[in-house]
């Protein structure tokens, strides 16, 4: 189970920021701020509130972090991707691969583009990428 | 607290972001503008929107593109196909006829490295009119993304008629960021005390003077939205009534022989500023437009007469609605302006006291 100072620093990262930054953001020392992180010192709740309020997240996740988290990462394949793999003849590497591309879409702006993947086009991004599947 | 606060899309994206989920788009809407502010302590000098995006960008390791032809669509996609995002192939597919935009994550790049983010804008054609907005909508969605959230986390856009509630959000965090208010407001507070009243021409030397690329309704939504007088932008257009257009699309309704519903100038939208909401001064969406008001007669004079925007002083007591009722007897500035099919109109209580 990470520390208090763990999820500080994990957050920290998340947001790309130095030690600098957030000490700043805080109204901390930089020192202060390594020590906590490295589990050398301990915070009282106004500055721990300082650097939840910076960090933009709860006091209660960077106490108790969040244990409903799962540790590992399960892939589910869409059917309608499973689907059209099986039509098409790839390896579940492939597949895998091909939903990889897919989640680096992160948005859209359009006005009729779904975020639902079992009505995602997989044929035509096939068609595009195939190139390029190992 | 809005209707968007309780959408369970939007409370998902306030706690996914750990945020306080009682009211959701208070606390992501101040979430990102804290980022920025943030962003700002460390700036030398901001004193410009462009300065501003700048910045924002090189924060979030976001880089944006904009293609304003097919061959530039085909450059960008050789270009960062060549940098091992096999990804891009498909990017003339993602921007089809209804994309604006595109934000893509690169697994090619150092996990914070500068270009990490790849936002597209589609500025091809009439999309051109939007890049401002579009280029802070992309930006929205970079400030509510995290990295641990982003595998499942392919946010889009309009099913049907409804909005996606994610897309009204990143409306709305687009209208607050891309007009920011300490670069914005002084602009608008400067043009409204020349003129006394936000009008059409106040909207346009606004939006010239504050960032010339951005779209007059994007200007107009934003004028509004940041004035402490009562303000109501409204959009009228033909249209039926709620009941007409559920039988006109009711498959059972159209077993039975009747006579189609004919279509009349109704308010297509109406959105009310605070100060608006806070003196309960609305026009109902759907609303008759009434013959004696100034819009019905903007929509249907002969488009020489409608090239410059009018105005009058009516009672919205005219107003009345299907089932007889009307609304409060409040003497309002009205200036309205056709634009293609449409009227869109600024209204004003002319005492701000409306009830």
């Amino acid at each position: 189970m990470s520390s208090v100072g763990e999820r500080i620093r994990s957050r920290r990262l998340e947001l790309g920021w130095t030690q600098e930054h957030l000490a700043e953001s805080a109204h901390l020392s930089k020192g202060f701020l390594s020590d906590l992180e490295t589990g050398k010192r301990n915070v009282s709740a106004d500055y721990l509130l300082e650097i939840a309020q910076a960090l933009g997240v709860s006091l209660d996740f960077l106490m108790k972090g969040d244990s409903s988290q799962p540790k590992s990462v399960e892939v589910q394949i869409p059917a309608a991707l499973s689907d059209f793999a099986k039509q098409e003849g790839l390896t579940f590497a492939q597949t895998l691969m091909l939903l990889d591309m897919r989640g680096q879409i992160v948005a859209h702006r359009s006005n009729t583009k779904s975020d639902d993947l079992e009505k995602f086009d997989w044929k035509r991004f096939y068609e595009a990428v195939k190139g390029f599947l190992k | 607290m809005t209707v968007l606060s309780v959408d369970p899309k939007i409370i998902s994206m306030a706690n996914s972001l750990r945020l306080d989920g009682a009211d959701a788009v208070r606390s992501i809407m101040d979430y990102c503008k804290k980022r920025i502010a943030r962003t700002l302590r460390h700036a030398v000098s901001v004193r410009t929107i462009d300065d501003l995006e700048r910045l924002i960008c090189t924060e979030l390791n976001l880089v944006i593109h904009e293609v304003r032809t097919d061959e530039d669509v085909a450059e960008l996609s050789k270009r960062y196909i060549a940098e091992g995002e096999a990804v891009f192939a498909a990017l003339d597919m993602e921007l089809d006829a209804d994309s604006y935009g595109v934000l893509y994550q690169r697994r090619q790049a150092h996990g914070r490295g500068p270009t990490r983010y790849i936002a597209v804008v589609d500025c091809r054609g009439e999309k051109a009119a939007r890049r401002f907005f579009t280029r802070w909508h992309e930006i929205a969605y970079r400030l509510t993304t995290f990295q641990q959230f982003e595998l499942p986390f392919h946010r889009t856009t309009i099913s049907g008629i409804e909005k996606d509630p994610i897309e009204k959000l990143m409306d709305m965090i687009a209208g607050e960021v891309g007009f920011f208010d300490p670069l914005f407001r002084p602009v608008l507070e400067t043009e409204i005390q020349a003129s006394g009243r936000l009008s059409f021409e106040v909207v346009e030397n606004v939006r010239i003077r504050y960032c010339p690329d951005a779209s007059f309704q994007s200007t107009v939504n934003a004028c509004a939205a940041r004035l402490d007088a009562p303000v109501i932008l409204l959009e009228a257009g033909m249209g039926l009534k709620k009941r007409e257009f559920r039988e006109l699309h009711d498959l059972q309704m159209a077993l039975i022989p009747l006579p189609k519903p004919k279509a009349c100038l109704r308010v297509l939208s109406s959105i009310p500023n605070e100060a608006a909401r806070d003196v309960s001064l609305r026009i109902h969406k759907n609303m008759r437009v009434p013959e004696t008001s100034i819009v019905y007669k903007v929509f249907n004079a002969d488009s020489e007469t409608t090239a410059a925007a009018s105005e009058a002083l009516e009672t919205l007591a005219t107003w009345t609605s299907s089932d007889g009722g009307h609304l409060p007897e409040v003497m309002v500035h009205i200036q309205a302006q056709k634009r293609n099919d449409r009227v869109l109109a600024i209204v004003a209580p002319v005492d701000n006291r409306a009830n």
